[in-house]
């Protein structure tokens, strides 16, 4: 085994980064996989609560970089798993300080022969624990919430692991409220996408649940006969990290952006059948030579399986701007700003309203709605996934 | 394509979330460039400054904006140059 390290992390805190590393360990457990998880708040210790575990802490992360544990001691089982998962928790009485980055990468060196995932919980910050976090990642997964706040720090985190070689970055967009991004008091998905650059891993709807599994110790994706829609949601992003083509989540049923999300899905998946011989879903890498407005739909909405390519800290050729030269369809922003000279703040004028034109909508593409209305196969593929 | 700007004018009230993208935009230029607003007034103005030693302008129709593309910052500038009278055969004394 050649265990592929993910760090969870978000710059701001309170986004749910402890929840969201919880929860997408545990649906990699279920999933079959052998899977570690450290929490790298130290002094502020917390997976081991929400994960259900915290009377069993004898020995913390401290404790192995220290030498007075030894790894094996340090990690507790999760027993409600049958799946091997389990925990190295922070040391809640020391600080940041007592862990480098090189601990880090030690610690995590030594359980890649022996386990398939380590899951890393960041604390929040750009300082030394995010980069103890971070130093070891194969993977970064950057969660943020429909807010200035944290789409400004997640910002800032995809900067700062890019400038590490850890890029290009995942992003979690947690706690979305569809009836507020209706109502155009929510920042919606695109809007984040288009805004960060991204790729999208994970779409988490706020639910209610994860904050009664929470008290309960028992995170949301444990269960799977259980109805939180969070819970489908992060164990949609477990399959996404293992390879699996997973359509996202729809937040509500005919919600705009949804339905815009749902053809761009299926728009990406067309796509991909074309370029590809075989569907096999896991495979679908962006072309590399593919018009500007597929490559664009493809960082909007399709799920990039997580490969050791992708966390290699090299950008991939497909993904630089292309100079600004206007592609047919899909318009790039450089082109825009230079079509229009006159505007006084081309940056305020570039912006679309996502909801009359989706800028990353492929070439000559129907509108979003008439697409999914008229072709049948969309609609039962509509059907599956609500 | 209805900007920000057309429906703040055109009378229509912008949503919470248009604003909020908006402003998003504009922070986040200035935050991946690690330029402050004033920098980049300082900047512009050196540049016109450098500009002007070698060719006449319209300073009225100066545009220099700095903006994003994808993740990478861009710094965009369109300086009318004014026409040399001499070579169009304006006699100059």
């Amino acid at each position: 085994m050649a265990a592929r390290v993910i760090t969870v992390t978000s710059g701001k805190g309170g986004v749910g980064k402890t929840t969201a590393t919880a929860n997408i360990a545990v649906a990699l457990a279920s999933l079959g996989n052998k899977v570690v998880c450290i929490d790298a708040d130290i002094g502020l210790r917390n997976l081991d609560v929400v994960m259900g575990l915290e009377n069993r802490i004898v020995y913390d992360l401290v404790d192995i970089v220290e030498g007075r544990a030894k790894l094996r001691q340090a990690m507790i089982r999760d027993k409600r798993l049958k799946e091997e998962l389990y925990l190295i928790p922070a040391a809640q009485t020391r600080d940041k300080t007592a862990v480098s980055p090189s601990d880090m990468v030690r610690v995590c060196d030594e359980l890649r022969p022996v386990v398939d995932y380590v899951v890393i919980d960041s604390p929040a910050g750009i300082e030394r624990g995010f980069r103890n976090a971070i130093a070891p990642a194969d993977v970064v997964i950057i969660v943020t919430n429909p807010e200035v706040s944290s789409v400004r720090d997640a910002d800032r985190i995809i900067g700062l692991i890019e400038a590490e070689g850890k890029g290009p970055g995942h992003l979690v967009i947690n706690r979305v409220k569809a009836e507020m991004v209706k109502k155009g008091d929510m920042l919606s998905p695109e809007d984040i996408i288009d805004i960060l650059a991204i790729k999208l891993i994970g779409l988490v709807p706020e639910d209610e649940t994860i904050l009664v599994s929470t008290n309960r110790g028992l995170p949301a994706a444990l269960n799977s006969d259980e109805e939180s829609r969070a819970g489908v949601a992060f164990r949609n992003i477990a399959r996404r990290i293992t390879g699996e083509n997973v359509p996202f989540m729809p937040m509500e049923e005919e919600t705009g952006w949804l339905k815009r999300l749902v053809a761009k899905i299926r728009g990406s998946e067309e796509s991909a059948a074309k370029g590809a011989s075989g569907p096999k879903p896991s495979v679908v890498e962006p072309p590399k030579k593919d018009a500007e407005g597929e490559r664009a739909a493809a960082r909007l909405v399709k799920p990039v399986p997580v490969s050791s390519d992708n966390a290699d800290g090299k950008p991939k050729a497909d993904e630089k701007p292309s100079n600004g030269e206007p592609a047919a369809s899909a318009p790039s922003r450089s082109a825009e700003s230079k079509a229009d000279p006159d505007d006084e703040k081309p940056a305020v004028v570039k912006t679309e309203p996502a909801k009359s034109e989706p800028p990353a909508s492929q070439g000559g593409e129907k509108p979003a709605e008439s697409k999914v209305d008229k072709t049948p196969a969309a609609s039962t593929e509509k059907k599956a996934i609500l | 394509m209805a900007s920000l700007i057309d429906r703040l004018f055109g009378g229509r009230e912008p949503s919470s979330s248009d604003v909020a993208k908006e402003r998003l935009r504009l922070v986040l230029v200035h935050d991946r460039s690690n330029l402050t607003p004033e920098l980049v007034e300082a900047m512009k103005d050196e540049i016109l400054e450098v500009i002007a030693r070698y060719v006449e302008f319209d300073r009225e129709a100066v545009n220099i904006n700095l903006t994003s593309v994808d993740r990478d910052s861009i710094l965009i500038a369109e300086i009318p140059i004014i026409p040399d009278a001499r070579r169009r055969g304006v006699p100059t004394n």
